[in-house]
């Protein structure tokens, strides 16, 4: 009884706060107008500048910031299943860095289509996801082996990135802004460009649900229940690896929402009596806590806006880097 | 005689000879290599002119830059008995940067009224700056290492969580730079590629001159505690039965270590990895002499910064890729075989 109240009670207040954060966010702007005026010129196109401003920049804007951080939650989590690592983030096994990576490379070599984008994202990261878990294989996917080997896997991909965009003259200003990730200036063109592949990988994941519950499970629990765990697992992380290269191809490589969006709602949701939630639920709570705290790191990049230049992503890495910190004190062992 | 000939004492100044004239050589503006050898003697024509005037101050920026980082890894690898301690992957080179940065926020703030704007870098007596860098330095020292402190076993810190909150500590800081720098001086692109990736773009002597202080402050110290560091790599059970507990040679080390990667770090930037790498592969050539290790990481560590700081420049011409940009990618891969190593051992 107790699990449920506290889980409904953490539903409460996420779908509220989810609500109250997108509500703020798209009153924001030079253009002021009160919630209801908003509500309005969402129901309908008046031909007003603020109306403009509303329809074609501050939804589009939201709607990406929810889409990501909801796809990197869930890739977080998923990677954190598959390698049985509470720790484990799409930033940290260097999977964005590599999508970073592969989105760089066509973007300056080619004029790509949508697609291509994100295919070249995914090769990058499931390039970086299969040198990452190459490079740690020896210590049997140990946390502090798996984050150093996606670490040095992130850091690698990050300064080819750099000498890519470096080499045809990007400058260095925009590289070091889409290298840190953020929402300015994001519209339908991108969300039109991130949704399809959102979508499929949380439906995917969403079909997967009841496997990622058994794969949860030890190893030779699962395969005597009959699930080919290895291919399982392979096609998990596959996923997580689309996910993530969705979001690092519309908001570049954010990181820790996928680290800390499954911590959150473990947290809320585990109670003394120690039902846990079911799977499918996890995964939507997952998913939504990934949006509102992307959502909420974008309010805050704007809210500073008028005097700092950080956007969303900067905001995350101090928070979630911090959040991070806190939390490997006592879960990681070290060699040995 | 004998020793004074033997191979680690002519091959490696000569091939830092040979490097530094190389990196002379290279550039938008072609030259020849009689063109290399007049400059040095002081040769009144154009390329004379750049290279004596440009480059050759940039390689000299480039070889001090290189022994800092070099002899700081070489020293927090003994001290905190740590095969992955480097500056830049313990974010301490990230704190330095911060703490310039921060300063150099201030001052544009409160001079702004007098035009001071216009001088590209230097909002601060260039002087000040690696006292800055240091004080910036060990506050990240201290946060690492109070991150790292295992709290079950007293004073001990466990080198995997040192690393991990290292890297985790430096991207904080450097996103914290990136705020700084991008909304203070929106336009200055030089200053984000300097704090941020590390570059000897446009770094000449009068860049040098600041640090040579601490160079020989450093030298000195470890002159002095050069002993103490021999113990420190036999394991603590040893040294402990040898009656010495070197707490406060530990200690001096750090801050030898801390002195020369921050001035370094005030000089280029944070550029990764040269500390990591340098001491390993002189571990490679000189696996039974220390004090042979710690000459061979003084020359590696110049030479791979002046060479990566060459190919950066080669790359694409006429852009510069910054040094830093070299050293990761050089670095990164050499850092996962590192960690792999480090597996089997353990």
């Amino acid at each position: 009884m107790q699990t449920e109240k506290s889980s409904l009670l953490f539903e409460c207040v996420l779908g509220a706060s989810l609500l109250g954060l997108a509500l703020v966010h798209l009153q924001l702007g030079p253009s002021e107008t009160t919630p209801l005026e908003t509500l309005a010129y969402l129901w309908q196109d008046n031909g007003s500048n603020v109306s403009f401003a509303i329809r074609e920049l501050r939804l589009p804007r939201i709607l990406c910031a929810i889409t990501v951080g909801a796809s990197l939650a869930l890739s977080g989590f998923l990677i954190q299943v598959v390698t049985r690592n509470p720790l484990g983030d799409p930033g940290l096994t260097g999977v964005s860095a590599g999508a970073t990576f592969g989105v760089a490379v066509i973007i300056t070599y080619a004029d790509p289509a949508a697609w291509l984008i994100i295919s070249a994202g995914i090769a990058g990261g499931g390039l970086a996801a299969s040198l990452t878990l190459l490079l740690a294989r020896a210590s049997g996917l140990q946390h502090i082996h798996l984050l150093l080997a996606g670490l040095s896997v992130a850091i690698f991909f990050m300064a080819a990135t750099s000498m890519v965009m470096v080499v045809e003259r990007a400058s260095m200003q925009s590289l070091y802004f889409w290298m840190i990730g953020g929402f300015a200036n994001k519209e339908w063109v991108e969300f039109n460009l991130l949704w399809p592949v959102a979508l499929s990988g949380c439906l995917a994941s969403f079909l997967m649900a009841p496997i990622l519950g058994l794969l949860q499970l030890d190893d030779a629990v699962s395969t005597g229940l009959g699930l080919q765990s290895g291919l399982w697992r392979l096609t998990a992380a596959a996923v997580s690896v689309v996910l993530a290269a969705g979001s690092v191809a519309v908001a570049g490589p954010i990181g820790f929402i996928g680290f800390v969006a499954p911590h959150i709602v473990r947290k809320c949701c585990r109670s003394s009596s120690g039902n846990p939630v079911p799977i499918g639920k996890l995964l939507i709570l997952i998913a939504l806590t990934g949006g509102t705290l992307t959502l909420a790191a974008d309010l805050v990049s704007i809210t500073l806006g008028s005097f700092l230049h950080a956007p969303a992503g900067i905001v995350v890495v101090l928070v979630g880097g911090a959040c991070f910190l806190a939390l490997s004190r006592d879960s990681v062992r070290d060699f040995s | 005689m004998i020793r004074l000939l033997s191979p680690y004492v002519v091959i490696w100044p000569g091939l830092l000879v040979l490097t530094c004239l190389v990196s002379l050589k290279t550039g938008v503006t072609g030259a020849s290599w009689a063109d290399v050898l007049n400059s040095l003697s002081g040769d009144p024509s154009e390329q004379g002119h750049i290279i004596a005037t440009y480059r050759l101050p940039r390689v000299i920026a480039g070889v001090i830059v290189g022994i800092h980082f070099a002899l700081a890894g070489i020293i927090m690898q003994v001290v905190l008995r740590n095969p992955l301690a480097d500056p830049t992957i313990f974010g301490i080179s990230s704190g330095a940067s911060l703490a310039v940065v921060c300063a150099m926020s201030v001052s544009i703030a409160l001079f702004q009224a007098d035009g001071a704007l216009s001088v590209s870098t230097d909002y601060l007596p260039l002087i000040w700056i690696p006292y800055i860098a240091f004080a910036g330095a060990v506050c990240a020292t201290v946060l690492v290492l109070l991150l790292a402190l295992d709290r079950r076993t007293g004073l001990s810190f466990s080198p995997g969580k040192m690393v991990l909150s290292g890297i985790i500590l430096g991207a904080m800081l450097n996103a914290l730079v990136m705020v700084l720098v991008l909304s203070l001086s929106e336009a200055r692109t030089e200053l984000a590629i300097l704090w941020l990736s590390g570059t000897l773009y446009a770094r000449g002597l009068s860049h040098v001159w600041p640090i040579i202080p601490w160079t020989l402050a450093g030298l000195a110290g470890l002159l002095v505690l050069g002993g103490a560091l021999n113990l420190l790599r036999c394991d603590p059970q040893t040294a402990q039965s040898l009656g010495v507990s070197l707490k406060w040679e530990r200690l001096g080390l750090i801050l030898v270590a801390l002195l020369l990667a921050a001035s370094a770090v005030s000089v280029s930037g944070p550029i990764g990895f040269v500390g990591l790498l340098v001491p390993h592969f002189a571990r490679l050539f000189v696996p039974h002499s220390f004090s042979r290790q710690i000459w061979v990481a003084v020359y590696a560590g110049a030479i791979l910064v002046v060479a990566s700081d060459t190919a950066g420049r080669m790359i694409a011409v006429p852009i510069e890729v910054p040094v830093g940009v070299i050293t990761g990618l050089i670095g990164a891969p050499a850092f996962a075989f590192l960690i792999r190593r480090q597996t089997k051992v353990s």
